[in-house]
């Protein structure tokens, strides 16, 4: 009996368990042992070499790719950085009762439900240093003599890149706040005002760490994803002005797809995956904490 | 129904803490408070009772700050306070949810308040201590509030309002979470902390035993009115309207229709019996003046439970009557007996050894000092 269902067991889990195996296992075996070979898409036929650790010496003591790992975290950490602040900053706002709320909770979801490519093409567009809106805006107030290559210029296009990227996701981070913000109890505000504490004081003793944890799982999550950014820096200025928005996740598929090392490039992303791994774990620690209260 | 009996206790001489004049409520278009009126003197233990809905938390609310009222005035220690926010009103307040900060540990819950106000750490550490010690809550001070039992959450929040020693205290039903046993134990000891502290207190209840043994006044709340103010004695003995008769008290007071006619020696008060049953002659020697010159005259009359017994007591103000036992419960310390009339029961309180049974005939003693008289058509006293 006990045989019987311990068998039953792994009968019921073996189909979800092999599919996980074949489309994640396999694939991380497969690139882990191709990361400490020299194989190279346009050598099939070739036999591959064991090369050891050497594709991770190199990528290591890559300048390029170490540049690339920085802009990939000045990126994460800014837009992260300010989607969280201005999510939260927006909630606060919605949370409040006023005419027209209701609208305004429906608009803001808007820019969040745009695909990331749609996105992309949009701000490519608003950007554009011939008929962009934001030129003719900053041109018609008088902000700006004349109209600016945004994408174009090497220190500014990651900043116009995160700024698209900001505007798509921060809603995301306003409505896990919000729905947060409806939790924390009126009782606790109130006790708060009784003991004379001031909004700033209420906000940061009370309803910061009431909405901590699900603000918490949202801002690792975008951290996440910005970590492994390709989508928008692919249409919007494919790694350019002269690299500068050459970001690690965009390293990896230059080094993959146009260089066709594919050793080499499987390298790059056990790297970033275990740079992410890193992450998940601080959110686990952090998700844990929360949960001991 | 709406009239005020304002009864003022001893201690009118002293300067009122709170004054309130004519403050009104409204939501909309719904009127939540009318036209509350009350001054309550330092020391006061006042207790807002009343069933849910009768206004007295949003009363509570008022005067602590966190709902503003539509019109009247609102002084606490002379000051007038309608306009200033909770934290300038010198006040401190225990919910029913205790709302405690959850992330905070005891002891910061505790000196919030002194937090707010950037009081030196020594004079804070010694603050937490002394409301910790007066509390026996010391040994949780490092505790987060979830590791905390709800009594033990209750003096939490007790402490977190003491440590600041305010002007007034608001309560707004503390003990409502809590079993009956710890809701019991923790009466006991804020009535304690009242006699030691001599602190002011306004207390919100719906639990009318809660008020009668915490109060050393207590204000009766329907819809929005006041419907009497006055120790617990006197709202216990002397109910301003049948409401306030029916409703404090338990079991509560019984109020049936009878007709009342004066006769040299007082007052006779005739209760119809159904069937052949004859009917409940009982006889006031000391009627209220209004009632002086009735004849014939339809009334409420209010009796209390334990003042019809089998206990002969031999008193003067005393009508003996020979009574037929309906249901009979015994409950130890005392026996429930009801007694059936036309136009409805009466509860009475019988010995706890008492034996009879349903269908008996027993002489029970009715005991006419305590009995109320109120008009059929406005329920209130004669």
């Amino acid at each position: 009996m006990v045989i019987n269902k311990r068998l039953e067991k792994w009968a019921l889990l073996s189909p979800a368990l092999v599919v996980l195996g074949l489309v994640t296992l396999v694939p991380f075996v497969q690139t882990l042992w191709l990361s400490f070979t020299d194989e190279r898409i346009t050598a099939i036929s070739k036999p591959v070499n064991w090369i050891g650790l050497e594709n991770y010496i190199y990528a290591i003591t890559d300048p390029d790719f170490i540049e690339a790992l920085g802009r990939t975290i000045y990126f994460t950490l800014t837009s992260v950085g300010i989607e969280g602040v201005l999510g939260v900053a927006v909630a606060l706002l919605l949370n409040q009762k006023f005419p027209g709320r209701n609208v305004l909770r429906f608009l803001i979801i808007l820019p969040w439900a745009v695909p990331t490519i749609v996105n992309a093409i949009m701000w490519r567009l608003i950007y554009h240093p011939e008929y962009g809106a934001l030129n003719s805006f900053l041109w018609q107030m008088g902000i700006i003599p004349d109209y600016q290559s945004w994408l174009g210029t090497p220190g500014r296009a990651l900043n116009m890149i995160i700024f698209a990227d900001i505007w798509k996701n921060f809603p995301l981070v306003v409505y896990i706040s919000l729905a947060a913000l409806q939790t924390v109890p009126m009782d606790l505000l109130q006790a708060s005002r009784i003991e004379g504490a001031g909004a700033w004081r209420r906000f940061r003793t009370i309803t910061l760490p009431w909405i901590m944890g699900p603000l918490l799982v949202v801002l690792v999550l975008r951290t996440i994803e910005a970590f492994r950014v390709f989508d928008i820096v692919y249409v919007m200025t494919r790694g350019g002005p002269s690299d500068s928005t050459k970001t690690a996740s965009f390293f990896v598929y230059q080094e993959y797809f146009n260089y066709l090392r594919s050793g080499s490039g499987a390298s790059y992303a056990v790297l970033l995956a275990a740079i992410s791994t890193v992450l998940i774990s601080i959110y686990y620690i952090g998700a844990r904490r929360q949960a001991q209260g | 129904m709406t009239q005020i009996a304002n009864t003022k206790t001893s201690d009118q001489h002293q300067a009122p803490i709170l004054t309130v004049s004519n403050l009104t409520k409204s939501y909309d278009q719904t009127l939540i408070l009318k036209d509350i009126s009350l001054t309550m003197p330092k020391g006061e233990f006042l207790v807002l009772v009343g069933p849910s809905g009768c206004g007295k938390s949003t009363l509570l609310s008022c005067i602590g700050g966190l709902t503003d009222i539509s019109s009247g005035s609102l002084a606490i220690a002379g000051r007038d306070v309608a306009n200033l926010p909770p934290a300038k009103r010198d006040i401190a307040m225990v919910f029913q949810s205790y709302a405690l900060f959850p992330n905070l540990t005891v002891s910061n819950n505790i000196a919030y308040g002194l937090d707010v106000r950037g009081v030196d750490s020594k004079a804070r550490e010694t603050s937490i201590l002394r409301v910790a010690e007066m509390l026996n809550i010391v040994h949780l001070l490092d505790r987060k509030p979830s590791q905390l039992s709800g009594g033990q959450r209750q003096r939490v929040a007790m402490g977190r309002a003491l440590v600041r020693e305010p002007q007034l205290f608001l309560f707004d039903e503390p003990l409502s979470n809590l079993d009956a046993k710890l809701r019991f134990s923790m009466r006991t000891e804020i009535k304690r902390l009242h006699q030691r502290l001599n602190a002011s207190i306004i207390y919100v209840t719906h639990d009318q035993i809660e008020a009668m043994t915490l109060a050393t006044r207590i204000v009766v709340m329907r819809s929005g009115v006041i419907q009497q103010i006055g120790s617990p004695r006197e709202i216990y003995n002397y109910p301003a309207n049948a409401f306030v008769a029916d409703f404090m008290g338990a079991p509560a007071m019984n109020l049936i229709e009878a007709h009342v006619t004066s006769t040299p020696t007082g007052l006779d008060i005739c209760i119809s019996t159904p069937g052949s049953e004859p009917d409940l002659i009982l006889h006031d020697t000391l009627p209220p003046e209004t009632l002086k010159k009735s004849s014939n005259q339809r009334v409420i009359f209010g009796i209390r439970p334990e003042a019809i017994t089998d206990r002969m007591t031999g008193n003067d103000k005393v009508s003996f009557q020979s009574c037929l036992l309906d249901v009979v419960e015994p409950t130890g310390s005392d026996t429930y007996a009801t007694l059936k009339f036309s136009q409805g029961d009466m509860v009475t309180r019988l010995h706890g050894q008492c034996e009879a049974v349903m269908g008996e005939r027993i002489d029970l003693e009715f005991d006419m000092s305590l009995v109320s008289y109120f008009d059929p058509e406005t329920e209130v006293r004669f």
